[in-house]
């Protein structure tokens, strides 16, 4: 036990505190006052620069909605500013609600521990075991975060549904199996399968940092290999199990592609159920939607009051700037058997929806299956025609795509630095706000930017609003990715020593410049994993793109579920297919920019000598 | 270290394109649009809403920025834009939804000139206020069923013929909660069974027998269609613009329209009460409402919205469209929208989620 607390840094006790204020410039005598002042106030611009970006992009708008559950008319015509408790009794004035919730709060569990294990088992076994084939799967891990939910969601039910694929060219499917898939279980399964990329980008992130030295350190007194890594790595690591799987509990609460297909046909309530139905039918009741977004608020707040209790006073910091290359661990006799495993989750997770969606994108008609006569790539055809809709989408969503990951990447590892590094006043408050609105169904935010971007007065003061713009909706995106972008960074900056930062501080480098030549670089290949998250999050990304799409300028994602809702599957699979190959290309230039930017052994020194 | 600086230079090279590539984007699109012509802004969940559009362009010179999406959508922007409205002209199936919004005071009540071109069907669904227009009808339900498991003689033949114990497990229908069709079907079957008075009764004890008969409902037209396409469900109940579409791709589909008689789902089109650009949005629904633009309309390729039936004098529906010997029932819509949320609570709680 006394190997894992912090006295066992090797720095000794200097990094007691996860979170400790930066220290006062001793020898200040080298600097001058003047110098000094310039910095904190660098540091404290820094700060409110992020804390300025999320007011804008993420407080403001949500504010605008969420007040309404006390302020029902706020917005009316015309505007009444009397508090009332109306949606709220509206929201509670149901059974089905506390099912609901209760639903909710289960599924949610069960997807977290499930997810966070998953996530975690595969990086592991990716970055420190000789598994054969690893390099694959990570590929395929991100593969998987292409492949959007509502698309999985088609695909298992035109796999798992009576009469459908696996029932009638494979072999029968028995009732069970069927009633499992689409139970509760099965819901949690496909969650599971689709949320698990959270941990294993959190808990890779964190492995990258994490030399074998503890490791070592523990065996020398004698602990075995398993031993070694559930007490020594596994707590390590804690803070990212954690991030992944506040993550992924937030994700799954507030899922809806994913678990209104399923759970709408299983009769298990869930909250999103009701909320959806507050904003989609006529008359649209946005105070209701607001109250029971509240809901989801309370359970993520408690979530993360049980991480800060579980996670307190304990010392995670591992890139000391003397980190040593980790060893890979030999899994012997377990080599196959693993490798086994490991196929057959990525066959289930991945390779079925895909091919599923690719084979409908080749049929004229999925009822009459794979006929010779019934094969054609006139779907693709259309979708790549320059004189259709469709080829300016996918520009227009690559663009926004590829902006909108690189604001949120860099963005999010400004906001996290200030969370995790700073002393500025509110940091607690930036924190909280990137993980409530994980919690916030998208739909619920995007409404939001629309009562916070659409305000008449905007018409005098701008001469029209940004509501309508193409800018509101890649403001959206980059709101709405945020939160993940800043977890992750966060996790991966949680491991970087105080004493690096020490250093550079004394070498004379103020917030920004340490932010720049000492985070920024370690973190890297954490921001590029989430680069590549939020990239591909873009592109398939509904409920902004539906509700902020400027007229006449439809994202992908909108035209792929019009498809879908206009009965056209064959065009919008083949849209789909193109799209995830377009996010292959990017996740192929990213993964050669992370091997390239790779803190290397003695690379760390070097920074550390800044 | 030279390797690392280069390094860096390229990350950030690599960063000022990506930020940089939205803001020439921009640019282009603004130059792109012609200087100082009037434009209007369709809200529609039409699939043909973007050909119409571009049509209606040629013809006018008046460009309109469509935004295509589906009706919960449409109407969740219209709600949230309510002090500040962007939107010049809505379309969509259901004059019980429509009515929601006559019902707010949102809509432009005004008189078409085109009104005379209408047919019999089609005059009976223009609303005394004038605050809306019928642009064609679909039947909101109609019994499809797979053509491998049932023949015609088989298949049922009314409404009351799915509580058939051989039925058992076998129909599925759409969520009214998700599906547009979904609830002017249900509400047009509770108006049948209920009579004049509306009694509300026979509707519960219908969909109740039909539940316990093993109804099956999915989200939307789609799915159910596809349900029965593959046989997991043989008999399905959906929009019939929807089976007609699935038929177009030859999937082995059979429709029956129900002798007691199919709801009339209209699609229809409005201006926003509020509209800076009334003449131009009026000038875009005459043209709707003309032949020229009902051809258009009709003849969108591939678009399954397209299989509904006219009901603008002198223009026919797409070859393969039932037109005779279906017995039409008009929806009492401004009782289904005061019912809207009564009806679709009590189906998700005893239907739905049972």
């Amino acid at each position: 036990m006394a190997l894992i607390g912090s006295d066992a840094t090797p720095e000794g006790g200097g990094a007691a505190q996860t979170r400790r204020p930066p220290p006062a410039m001793p020898g200040g005598g080298a600097i001058s006052a003047g110098v000094q002042r310039r910095r904190r106030a660098a540091g404290v611009a820094f700060s409110l620069g992020a804390a300025l970006a999320l007011l804008i992009l993420i407080v403001y708008p949500l504010a605008t909605i969420l007040i309404q559950s006390i302020i029902p008319d706020l917005f009316s015509v015309p505007a009444r500013l009397s508090l009332s408790l109306e949606p709220f009794s509206k929201a509670f004035g149901t059974h089905e609600v506390y099912s609901a919730m209760l639903n909710t709060i289960w599924l949610g569990l069960a997807v977290a521990i499930s997810g966070t294990l998953v996530g975690a088992a595969l990086a592991v076994l990716h970055q420190r075991t000789d598994l054969p084939g690893r390099r694959l799967f990570n590929l395929l891990v991100w593969v998987n975060l292409f492949t959007p939910s509502y698309l999985i969601a088609l695909a298992w039910e035109l796999l798992f549904s009576r009469g459908g694929f696996l029932d009638t060219t494979v072999l029968p499917l028995p009732d069970g199996v069927i009633n499992v898939i689409f139970s509760p279980v099965g819901l949690t399964v496909l969650l599971t399968l689709r949320l698990f990329p959270f941990s294993y980008l959190a808990v890779g992130a964190a492995l990258r940092g994490l030399g074998s030295e503890y490791e070592e350190a523990a065996r020398m007194v004698g602990a075995r290999t398993l031993r070694c890594w559930l007490q020594i790595n596994g707590r390590l690591l804690a803070p990212a199990l954690f991030a992944g799987g506040l993550i992924i509990f937030a994700e799954a609460i507030s899922d809806y592609g994913t678990a209104a297909t399923i759970a709408q046909q299983t009769g298990f309530n869930l909250v999103t159920y009701e909320l959806y139905t507050a904003i989609n039918n006529a008359p649209v009741d946005y105070p209701l939607a607001a109250a029971l977004s509240l809901i989801l608020v309370a359970a993520i707040a408690v979530a993360l009051l049980a991480q800060a209790r579980l996670l307190r006073a304990r010392s995670y910091q591992v890139v000391t700037g003397r980190t040593r290359q980790a060893r890979a661990l030999a899994l012997g006799p377990w080599r196959r058997p693993l490798f086994a495993l490991v196929a057959v989750f990525f066959i289930v997770a991945l390779l079925l929806p895909l091919v599923a969606t690719f084979g409908v994108s080749v049929m004229r008609n999925v009822g009459n299956g794979l006929a010779a006569g019934n094969l054609s790539w006139d779907n693709y055809q259309a979708v790549l025609d320059s004189s259709g809709e469709a080829l300016p989408g996918l520009l227009r969503s690559t663009w926004l795509a590829l902006s909108t990951a690189t604001i949120a990447a860099v963005l999010g590892a400004a906001v996290a630095y200030v969370v995790e590094r700073t002393r500025v006043p509110g940091q607690n408050f930036l924190r909280l706000t990137t993980i409530v609105t994980l919690a916030i169904p998208g739909v619920v935010l995007a409404a939001g930017y629309i009562f916070a971007w659409n305000q008449p007065w905007m018409n005098n003061v701008f001469g029209g609003t940004p509501y309508g713009t193409i800018g509101l909706l890649l403001a959206a995106y980059v709101a709405g990715s945020l939160p993940f972008s800043a977890r992750l960074a966060g996790g991966a900056l949680a491991q970087v020593g105080d004493h690096l930062l020490e250093a550079s501080r004394l070498a004379g480098a103020d917030t920004l410049r340490t932010f720049a030549r000492i985070v920024l670089p370690v973190v890297a290949p954490a921001l590029l994993s989430t680069w590549m998250l939020v990239f591909t999050g873009t592109i398939f990304e509904l409920p902004a793109s539906e509700l902020l799409q400027p007229p006449g300028q439809a994202p992908l994602a909108v035209q792929i579920i019009n498809q879908y809702n206009n009965f056209k599957e064959g065009p919008g699979t083949a849209m789909t297919i193109v799209a995830v190959g377009i996010v292959a290309v990017a996740a192929l230039a990213s993964s050669v920019a992370i091997s390239l930017l790779r803190p290397r052994r003695g690379a760390m020194r070097v920074r550390r000598g800044l | 270290m030279f390797v690392r600086h280069s390094r860096a230079a390229l990350v950030a090279a690599a960063l000022a394109v990506a930020v940089a590539l939205p803001f020439r984007s921009v640019a282009a699109q603004v130059q792109a649009r012609p200087a100082a012509s009037e434009a209007i802004t369709l809200y529609s969940a039409q699939g043909y809403d973007i050909t119409m559009g571009k049509a209606f362009a040629k013809m006018s010179g008046i460009q309109v920025n469509t935004v295509d999406d589906s009706t919960g959508n449409i109407l969740a922007k219209i709600q949230a834009e309510r002090n500040n409205p962007k939107w010049d002209v809505v379309w969509f199936d259901g004059d019980a939804t429509m009515q929601t919004l006559d019902n707010q005071g949102l809509l432009h009540k005004w008189t078409s000139p085109n009104i005379g071109n209408y047919t019999a069907l089609g005059k009976g669904l223009i609303p005394s206020d004038h605050a809306f227009y019928p642009t064609g009808v679909t039947a909101a339900g109609v019994i499809v069923y797979n053509t491998r498991k049932l023949t015609a003689a088989q298949a049922p033949k009314d409404w009351s013929d799915l509580l058939k114990p051989q039925f058992k497990d076998q129909v599925a229908e759409n969520d009214p909660a998700f599906s547009g069709p979904a609830f002017p079907l249900i509400a047009g079957m509770f108006q049948r069974l209920g009579g004049p008075k509306h009694n509300m009764a026979p509707g519960y004890a219908y969909y109740t027998k039909l539940q316990a008969n093993g109804l099956k409902i999915f989200q939307t037209n789609d799915p159910t269609i596809h349900s029965v396409e593959t046989g997991a469900r043989e008999i399905g109940i959906v929009q019939d613009s929807a089976y007609y579409a699935a038929k177009a791709t030859g999937a082995p589909l059979g429709v029956v329209y129900a002798r007691s008689g199919v709801t009339v789902l209209p699609g229809v089109i409005a201006i926003n009460a509020q509209s800076r650009h009334l003449q131009a949005a009026e000038s875009f629904v005459n043209y709707v409402l003309s032949q020229a633009g009902q051809n258009t309309m009709v003849h969108d390729p591939g678009d399954s919205d397209s299989f509904y039936t006219p009901i603008i004098k002198g223009v026919s529906a797409l070859p393969g469209r039932q037109t005779s010997g279906i017995t039409w029932q008009l929806l009492n819509y401004k009782w289904a929208a005061a019912q809207a949320t009564a009806i679709k609570q009590w189906f998700h709680v005893n239907v739905v989620a049972k």
